[in-house]
Parts: structure tokens; sequence; C-alpha cells
């Protein structure tokens, strides 16, 4: 426990360090869908907007299992609070993206 | 947009109680001092007849209620009577005054922030129902009333404020053996101590439990409770950051220095040749977070057959995350049952299952 933590260790810190009461606190939420007949949606997404989302999905998730692995090689499936903690570190580092893509439009102004 | 005020910023015009509800509120997130709480104490099971109430022990518990009432009044004068939440906030408001400001030291002391006129709320629930204010307020006025001083993280820099803190907290109370608890919530004898029973409790099962609280106490000559996360002290050490962070364990800066986040088995061994020792669960878990059997086998029976394993006794009490009490869900009840814990340790009251 002792020196440079492990990465993915650190962005867990931090993305737990921030302060509830004062700070936004990123999260990605799974969308599930537990109805038996979903309805059909209103508007039908476009195939270029379905492969996007479907790339942005894969990449997250890739994401999941990298800091999953990392952090929690031999974690029980079942243990909700050990999938909170990985989903808490890949949405903060997520975030930390976003934060840079405002960042560089505020430098384009 | 104005901020909010904190409670290091309270102003002439913040009512006493507000305050005492935020100083609770500024120890608890400190994550080092001892933080008061007061529990309405369950009583023998129906159809055994008790010992009587010591006349201190009732005089002590009139006061309290009184003092709860007003408090109540001040606090929380449109709120529902069932709402154990603010049933919690109320009664941490009364601890932290009782315990850290010495507004015991007189009833009319704590009576002046009194609001006149509102009301403090009657019964709208079945007698039964123990989760209302008025029924701790009733059991209170009983002399069914237990203090205690929680604590979490124990870091090694305030081994000197933890020492001050307990030894004044010792001096005033009785601090009471799981034997003397049995005893009274069986309807037994009353500890023949004039001062007011209470417990010393350190949550969690983290490494300063064995290397900073119990040798304080021990120093001290206190019987404390520790409440240990079973599965928190099962996690290899490489692992025991993330197991915290991902159940709700909180950490301050000292704990990372360490080679360990969590107690060792051989150390909470040790601490139960003196103290007790209960489970908190295996991974810090609340009622929401077991919904299934094999759930409550992990966090409830197996904890229990572990430290029976381990200590040759069954544990005095459990203790769910978030201070749970009995009544939120029949399963889990029977599960604490079944388990054979004696006493469910909540943030309100303390029960026999």
């Amino acid at each position: 426990m002792t020196g440079s933590p492990h990465a993915h260790v650190a962005l867990l810190r931090e993305a737990q360090d921030r302060a509830l009461e004062a700070e936004g606190i990123p999260m990605v939420l799974a969308l599930l869908d537990h109805r038996a007949t979903p309805d059909a949606p209103a508007v039908a997404p476009t195939v270029e907007q379905e492969d996007g989302a479907r790339a942005e999905g894969e990449r997250l998730a890739a994401a999941l299992d990298e800091v999953r692995e990392a952090l929690l090689p031999g974690h029980r499936g079942s243990d909700l609070g050990a999938t909170t903690a990985a989903l808490q570190a890949v949405s903060y580092a997520d975030f930390g993206r976003v934060l840079d893509a405002s960042e560089r439009l505020g430098a384009q102004r | 947009m104005t901020t909010a005020t904190s409670s290091s910023t309270a102003t002439t015009s913040t009512p006493p109680a507000l305050q005492r509800l935020r100083a609770f509120h500024a120890r608890a997130a400190a994550r080092g001092p001892g933080v008061a709480a007061l529990l309405a104490l369950g009583g023998p099971p129906t159809g055994v007849a008790a010992e009587p109430v010591p006349a201190a022990v009732l005089a002590d518990g009139a006061r309290l209620a009184a003092r709860a009432r007003a408090e109540w009044r001040a606090l929380a004068s449109g709120q529902r009577d069932d709402d154990l939440g603010v049933t919690t906030s109320v009664l941490h408001a009364l601890a932290h005054g009782e315990v850290h400001e010495g507004v015991h030291e007189g009833v009319h002391g704590g009576m002046h922030d009194v609001v006149q006129g509102s009301a403090v709320p009657g019964p709208r629930r079945p007698a039964h129902d123990d989760r209302t204010f008025s029924a701790h307020v009733a059991a209170f006025e009983r002399g069914r009333v237990l203090r205690v001083l929680n604590f979490h993280n124990t870091p090694p820099s305030r081994r000197e404020a933890l020492r001050a803190e307990l030894a004044a907290f010792s001096a005033r109370h009785r601090l009471w053996t799981p034997a003397e608890l049995a005893a009274v919530t069986a309807g037994g004898a009353w500890p023949d101590d004039p001062r007011p029973g209470a417990l010393v409790v350190f949550y969690e099962g983290y490494a300063t439990s064995a290397s900073v609280a119990a040798p304080v106490c021990d120093e001290l000559g206190i019987s404390a409770w520790f409440a240990v996360c079973t599965g928190f002290v099962d996690a290899p050490a490489a692992e025991q950051e993330l197991f915290a962070r991902s159940h709700s364990i909180g950490l301050v800066a000292e704990d990372l220095a360490g080679p360990r986040l969590a107690m060792t088995w051989d150390e909470v061994a040790d601490l139960a040749e003196r103290h007790a020792v209960l489970p908190h669960t295996a991974s810090h878990a609340g009622i929401e977070e077991t919904p299934t059997d094999e759930d409550l086998q992990r966090e409830v029976l197996d904890p229990a057959q572990r430290l029976r394993a381990l200590t040759g006794a069954t544990p005095a009490a459990f203790a769910w995350l978030h201070g749970s009490g009995p009544g939120m869900s029949a399963r889990h009840d029977d599960a604490v049952r079944a388990a054979g814990y004696p006493h469910l340790l909540s943030a309100t009251r303390v029960t026999r299952p």
C-alpha cells in the first residue's frame, strides 16, 4: 500500500474523493429494458446512430473490463459494490475526456 | 445564489438544536472523533417478568425523554412521527448535546431552544411499531436507553485525542459487557452502577482498531465492542483498499500509509479475548444489498459462524450497514434470528431479534 499507487487505484481514489455536496459526480449507467415486449421506438435510429452508440458502448465496456481486471481480478460477479467502484473509475476517466474536449473548445473561442 | 452555512460558521441565530445536529455531522465527517448515539433499549420477551428498573435509570430516562421532545419541537415539529430518518436526526442532535456538549448537566440547560406551542407527535402507527419517534421516547421514559460512542477510523495521529475522549466517556458511563446487555434486555438485573449504561463501538475492522483503538482501551481498562466486516478481514492486503472503496468503508490518508487496511484474523481473535467482537456483515452490506438467500448466507449467517469458530462464542450482536433496525424486512429479520445473534444493534435501537 506504500509507494505510488497503481494508476487505476489512483483513478478510483480521485473519483471517490470528489466532494459529494459540492462537485458533480460522473456516472455511466447501463440502459436495460426488462419488459418482455418492449415498444418499438417512436423514431428509429439511423444506422449511423446505432453504429455510433454501439462503438461508444464497446469502448466503455472495454474500459470497464480493463479496470475491473486491474482492480478486482477475483471479484464476485454479483458484488454490486465492486461493480459500482469499477464504474466510478471508468465514468471519471470518461468525464475527464469530456473536460478535455470542453477545454479545447474554450481555447478555440 | 448563496452557499450553505457550515457548522463552523453557524451564527448566533442558528437554533442550538440545529447547531448540535450540524456539530454531530461535522464529527461524523471528520472520521476520527467518537460520534455519540442514544439507542432505545429493547425490552424482555413478551411474558417475561422483568426486574425492576433502578430509580436512577428511570430518572435519567425521563430526563432524556423530555429533552428528546424538546429537540423534536426545535428541529422537526412539522415532521412525521413515523419518519425514521427524522427520528434519527433528532436523536443525533440530542446525543451530541448529551455526550459532547455537557447539556446533560441540567435538563433546563437543554430546554432553552424549545419552540413554544409546537406539537410533539403522537403515535400514528400501531403500538407495536417501535420505529416511531414516540416509541423511542416512550422507551426512554421506561429507562430503556443506552448511550453509544461510535468510532470508525482511529488513525495513529489521534491516539492521544482518542485516549482523552475515552477516558472522559468511561468516567461518566458504565460500559456494558455483552453479558450485562443480555441481562437487561432479557429482563434481568441492571448493572449495579449509578452511571448510565453505554457502549464504545469501533466499526469496520480497520487495522488501526488493533494497533490504536484496542491498545488505548486496554490501557484505560475499557471493554469495547468491535463491529467487524468479515469480508474486509478476509480480503488480501493488496485488495483491501478496493474492498473498502467498493463497500462504503471510509478511508483517511493515514490508513493508506500502512501495509494493511484491515485487521488480520489473529488480531481479531486477540481482540475477542478482552472485548466484544461482532459482525458488521461480511461486505459492509445493507438490507437493500442482500436480496437473495445466497446474500443472506454470506452477509449474515456465515459471519456468525466465522466468529463462533474463532472465539468459541456466539457474537453478542449484529449490525447492518446504515444501522438498519428490525421491522424493515421479515426475511432479513429471520436471517438475523437464524444466525443466533442475541441482539441487533441499529442506529436508534438495540433489540433482541
